[in-house]
């Protein structure tokens, strides 16, 4: 593969050609063994592991959008093999970077002593929006702000190295850079053993130890990784580092500040936090110190910090020094601060508060790209060479009226490397490369790797922060075996049982909620199945009886209102219609689609709790159930049945992997008690179709409920083909032994509930919640199943309706108490009005 | 002058409030004409946590949270601050407005690098061509600083309408520069986005500002208003007050509380909630002059 060489361009650096058809000799080991397997056995390989991808990415791709929760970065097998003295040049570079960044956050929001001196102009700090006035005067422990760095490395033309950005604030990829690393060592596990691939554990080894030595309690800390929530483009990364360093993923409204100290809101009560890894941004950190307009922040996060209750890395306020306006100013604050030369230069930059560089920088525009100093992100970089000849002296007009407020730098070259095609192909691409510091007791620890980022295509540049395009594994090699290194604790003293009491309360109203949709679901699917196998063999409504009975269930579950389907009985097409629309109009509230999307994004929001099998499953259900392209009404509830009956045995995967594979804490209970509540509401909602029911039918319509109750195998193995109403009404609503009684279900919840945390608990049935369960359950109990049978005077089965009507009062007053009971805390704070300042004329 | 004032807010919630967290900005600060011989803060319901710190900018904060559930919030402030008559320099004597620009560029001095801070933008205060182009015609090549700015607040008097219904607490420059009508804060911040766009410091002082009844008529209790105004750096000399919604330079009758970059520095109440529904704002004021 590596024997003919893409066409290499003219004055760029290739990191893995020196020559036409020559690599570059610390490659010769990869060739190697790449000969050795063979490019074959590669494409295969391959194959597996982009299943692999595939499966991650289904994961954490929920909706499907394109902008949205995707991987941001495709991989490539070829790795970016980093040569040893480019390591040793870069490792000691990325320490003394971050060392000199966090000095200057030191003195910022301190004693400001390089503004006194002059060596850093005012603007830099003053006119710089990321320089929070909040976080002045604030000590973190060990003076250390920047608890993980990453510089972007950009490859010149001679082969040496410049830094093109620095991540200070919350430094994303090291989650990326994990998995890219699981994926490609399954899949090239020889290379990394013939090769003696570093490891890249130590580094999350590292951060671990030094968040522990750091926490204002050292003994267990507890640790959070706050994260903005789902919307987040890099919430992949968030969910996945939580489950890898052992954190448990919080967002803003799990965590609330009392007293100065941070807690977590579990149903437990309040626990409290110790340190808090953050992927929120510095502005929406805290919203009553820094006044942000989102709810991604805890209010009175800074006080606390400020008070050393809760450690925060990296600290609010280190966005202060991403700015690339800094850059010239580097290495005279290097010299400075640290008595060191700075190791790696930055990238030619110029500042236009400065006027020989603005002057420069106006003389020199076609050659340079242009850049507001002090917005993050490259996107909004303009070269100059594109602008047209009126943007160029709009460009040039704003420059001097606001000089400070621009940074230009030299257009870059990226270096180019291969990318892995399939067949024996390779084509080239732009890189760049990113690396991480971890700060410890010593300085910083470098990773040893990184994030190589690639264009998407050949001919494309890469832009510094933008999502298109590839990643790659980044391998630092060594001449010996590498130790092995693990996050288990080695040691048996080390390991702390923990059995998952810090449930947060905000994920038990999802899991709660998941369950409740899930069985919702299922409810409707068995009442909609069964109307639309009616609707697909009968040509007359009359010739199904028992329609009337199925159709009010669906109109009492609130999906239509009342008395619509049952009034369209005449009128068949416009019933096909209505019916159609129940099952697969996502605008009608409630429809079975809509219900899905519910489970959706109910179970998005605790994606992170959920196993990779809970997954497939449920991204399984949207994708399977689509509205079919029938051309005839009847076609159509054909086709359905065929989608129900598979909808249903996915369904039935979701309660055998939750079954099989949750434990039964706290999470579980929330998720069962959910799927019970709405089940024992189902099968009361069916038993209502027997309240008025007439005797002429009475057969077809027991049946029918029979079916959709899923109970007529049971029934008949008991009863053979005798329907009687008393016998029906004892298997659904009385008998704890069958599984879809209304009994069965308050059982089960009753003994859930005695498992719900309390603050103490002198007796049982205490609670508002199991005493309504009690009350209920106990009536059911004592109920005779002949006797609720019994026609009152109306000619109907008053003592029936009497009992259902209990539970549908009940079981949402159950829902609700527990509610109010554990899951209040979810509330998330609001912006108070503030007066106007109103002062009128003397 | 020796002033009592007394700053009660008051939040009424739809429902109930489990949880306020509030950072309040009412403590007049120390100036060089100004005393504050004592300063109370009543919270209904009690508050825990009741902290004191200060900012930055050397203002008084207090922080609290009422964590028990609640339908109502008062907060009550209490000083009595004595103001004693300001020095002003002739501002026809002052430096022209193009030396303190390039002065204030490179700070010399630790007032000028002080001072520097209030240069450039803020949350709430963006200089931008309108701005500048608005308040150039006072900026004339060579003027003395504070004529230069003396010209300009008079013209935002002449040019703008005092109207509280116009303008909310988050309303931009741009907007009160288009509509020509605001409140205190509203001319403040654009006298301030004025003089920051000609490269000149200026900061936002928040306070209160002693008004005098009709003739022949009692003073209402509560009547009062806190009030706003502008502070401009004037090298060697120090901070000099302008108060664009009066067009005067403040005195006696003017007690500051607080300085920063805008209003959005020193709110002087503000916090967030959870629970509460809706909820409804009321604040009185009353400055009472010591006789």
């Amino acid at each position: 593969m590596f024997t003919k060489s893409y066409p290499l361009i003219e004055r760029t650096y290739d990191e893995l050609f020196d020559a036409p058809d020559h690599i570059r000799p610390h490659w010769q080991g990869f060739a190697d063994v790449l000969e050795r397997i063979g490019d074959d056995e590669l494409d295969r390989r391959w194959e597996r592991a982009r299943r692999l991808i595939h499966e991650h990415g289904v994961t954490y791709n929920l909706f499907g959008d394109p902008d949205g929760m995707e991987r941001p970065w495709d991989l490539d097998p070829l790795p970016n093999l980093l040569a040893p003295d480019s390591w040793s040049l870069l490792e000691p570079a990325v320490a003394q970077r971050a060392r000199l960044l966090n000095a200057v956050l030191v003195d910022l929001y301190g004693e400001q002593t390089l503004l006194k001196e002059r060596l850093l102009p005012p603007e830099l700090v003053f006119a710089n929006p990321s320089f929070q006035l909040a976080c002045h005067g604030m000590r973190p422990p060990a003076d250390t702000w920047m608890h993980l760095y990453a510089a972007d490395f950009y490859r010149r033309e001679d082969g040496s190295w410049n830094v093109v950005a620095d991540r200070t604030e919350t430094p994303s990829g090291i989650g990326y850079l994990l998995e890219n690393r699981i994926i490609v060592s399954h899949a090239l596990p020889d290379f990394f053993h013939e090769l003696h691939v570093r490891r890249l554990a130590t580094f999350y080894v590292a951060l671990k130890r030094y968040l522990n030595d750091l926490a204002p309690r050292s003994e267990h800390p507890n640790i959070v990784l706050l994260t903005p929530g789902p919307h987040s483009p890099t919430y992949f990364e968030h969910s996945y580092l939580s489950r890898y360093l052992g954190y448990t993923l919080a967002e803003a409204g799990d965590l609330t500040v009392r007293d100065n100290a941070v807690f977590l809101k579990t149903l437990n009560g309040l626990l409290a936090v110790d340190v808090i890894l953050r992927r929120v941004a510095d502005r929406d950190c805290d919203p009553l110190a820094i006044q942000s307009q989102t709810t991604d922040g805890v209010p009175g996060l800074l006080s606390a910090m400020r008070a050393g209750n809760v450690l925060i890395a990296n600290a609010v306020g280190c966005s202060a020094v991403e700015s690339s306006a800094l850059m010239p100013f580097l290495p005279s604050l290097c010299r400075h601060l640290l008595s060191e030369e700075l190791l790696v230069p930055s990238v030619r930059t110029w500042w236009c508060g400065d006027p020989e560089a603005c002057a420069y920088v106006v003389e020199n525009l076609d050659t340079l790209v242009l850049r507001p100093a002090f917005s993050a992100g490259s996107e909004d970089a303009i070269g100059g060479g594109e602008m047209s000849k009126k943007d160029k002296a709009q460009a040039i007009a704003q420059i001097k009226a606001h000089p400070h407020r621009w940074v230009a730098r030299e257009r870059l070259e990226l270096s180019t490397m291969p990318a892995w095609q399939g067949h024996s192909e390779i084509a080239m691409r732009r890189m760049l490369l990113r690396m991480y510091g971890v700060a410890s007791a010593e300085g910083y620890e470098v990773l040893p790797g990184g994030l190589t980022r690639v264009a998407a295509k050949t001919g494309h540049l890469l832009s510094a922060t933008g999502n298109r395009g590839g990643s790659k594994d980044t391998w630092i090699t060594s001449t010996t075996p590498v130790p092995q290194v693990t996050l288990l604790p080695t040691d048996d003293s080390e390991l702390p049982i923990v059995r998952g009491l810090d449930l947060p309360s905000r994920v038990a109203d999802n899991l709660f909620w998941l369950g409740r949709y899930v069985e919702r679901t299922e409810s409707l699917l068995r009442l909609l199945r069964a109307i639309s196998e009616r609707m697909s063999e009968q040509s007359t409504i009359e010739e199904a009886p028992e329609m009337a009975a199925l159709l009010g269930a669906v109109e009492r579950t609130g999906v239509t209102p009342a008395g619509s389907l049952t009034k369209l009985m005449p009128n068949r097409m416009q019933l096909e219609t209505q019916v159609l629309a129940a099952l697969f109009d996502p605008k009608m509230p409630g429809s079975l689609i809509a219900t899905i999307k519910q489970i959706h994004r109910t179970a998005s929001l605790v994606r992170d709790r959920l196993s990779l099998d809970t997954w497939r499953v449920i991204s399984r259900l949207e994708s399977e159930f689509l509205k079919p392209a029938g051309t005839t009404p009847t076609l159509s509830f054909a086709a359905a049945v065929d989608q129900l009956n598979e909808l249903a045995v996915t369904l039935s995967a979701f309660a055998g992997v939750a079954m099989e594979t949750m434990t039964r804490g706290l999470g579980w209970r929330f998720l069962d008690t959910g799927r019970r509540l709405e089940r024992a509401a189902h099968t009361a909602n069916l038993l209502r179709g027997m309240v008025q029911m007439q005797d002429t039918n009475a057969s077809d319509v027991l049946e029918a409920i029979l079916e959709v109750a899923a109970s007529s195998m049971t029934y008949r193995a008991r009863y053979r083909t005798t329907m009687h109403p008393a016998l029906v009404l004892d298997l659904l609503l009385i008998d704890e032994t069958n599984p879809r009684s209304v009994a069965f279900q308050l059982a089960v919840m009753e003994r859930h509930m005695l498992e719900f945390p309390r603050e103490k608990r002198t007796r049982p049935h205490e609670a508002p919640e199991e005493r309504l369960i009690l009350r209920v359950l106990t009536n059911i109990r004592l109920a005779d199943a002949v006797a609720l049978n019994s026609l009152g005077q109306s000619g109907g089965r008053e003592a029936l309706a009497a009992m259902l009507r209990d539970l549908d009062r009940t079981l949402p007053a159950i829902s609700d108490q527990l509610t109010q009971r554990y899951l209040v805390l979810v509330d998330v704070p609001r912006q108070l009005a503030s007066e106007s300042k109103g002062g009128a004329g003397s | 002058m020796i002033y009592q004032l007394r700053h009660r807010t008051e939040y009424h919630y739809e429902s109930t409030a489990t949880l306020s967290q509030n950072v309040v900005c009412l403590e007049p600060r120390a100036t060089p004409y100004q005393t504050c011989r004592s300063f109370t803060l009543r919270v209904d319901p009690p508050p825990t946590g009741l902290e004191t710190s200060t900012d930055y900018f050397g203002n008084r904060f207090a922080t609290f949270a009422v964590q028990r559930a609640h339908r109502r919030l008062t907060i009550e402030a209490r000083s009595e601050v004595e103001v004693r008559p300001h020095d002003a320099p002739d501002p026809a004597f002052t430096p022209s407005w193009e030396d303190i620009q390039s002065r204030l560029r490179i700070p010399a001095t630790a007032e000028d690098l002080a001072a520097s801070q209030f240069r450039f933008d803020s949350a709430m205060v963006t200089a931008n061509d309108a701005v500048r182009a608005y308040a150039a015609p006072s900026f004339g090549p060579g003027r003395p600083a504070l004529s230069a700015a003396l010209d300009y607040m008079g013209r935002i008097k002449a040019d703008h309408i005092y109207d509280p219904k116009a303008t909310t607490v988050h309303s931009s420059v741009d907007e009160v520069l288009t509509g020509k009508r605001g409140v205190c804060q509203d001319f403040a911040h654009l006298l301030i986005a004025g003089m920051r766009s000609m490269g000149l410091a200026a900061r936002y002082v928040s306070g209160y500002l002693e008004t005098l009844p009709p003739p022949g008529r009692p003073k209402l209790i509560g009547a009062d208003a806190s009030h706003a105004w502008v502070s401009i750096y004037i090298p060697d000399w120090g901070w000099i007050d302008l108060d664009p919604t009066n067009n005067v330079v403040p005195n006696e009758r003017h007690i500051t509380v607080a300085w920063g970059r805008d209003y959005r520095d020193i709110t002087p109440v503000r916090g967030v909630v959870i629970g509460g529904g809706a909820h409804s704002l009321s604040v009185a004021v009353d400055v009472e002059p010591q006789v």
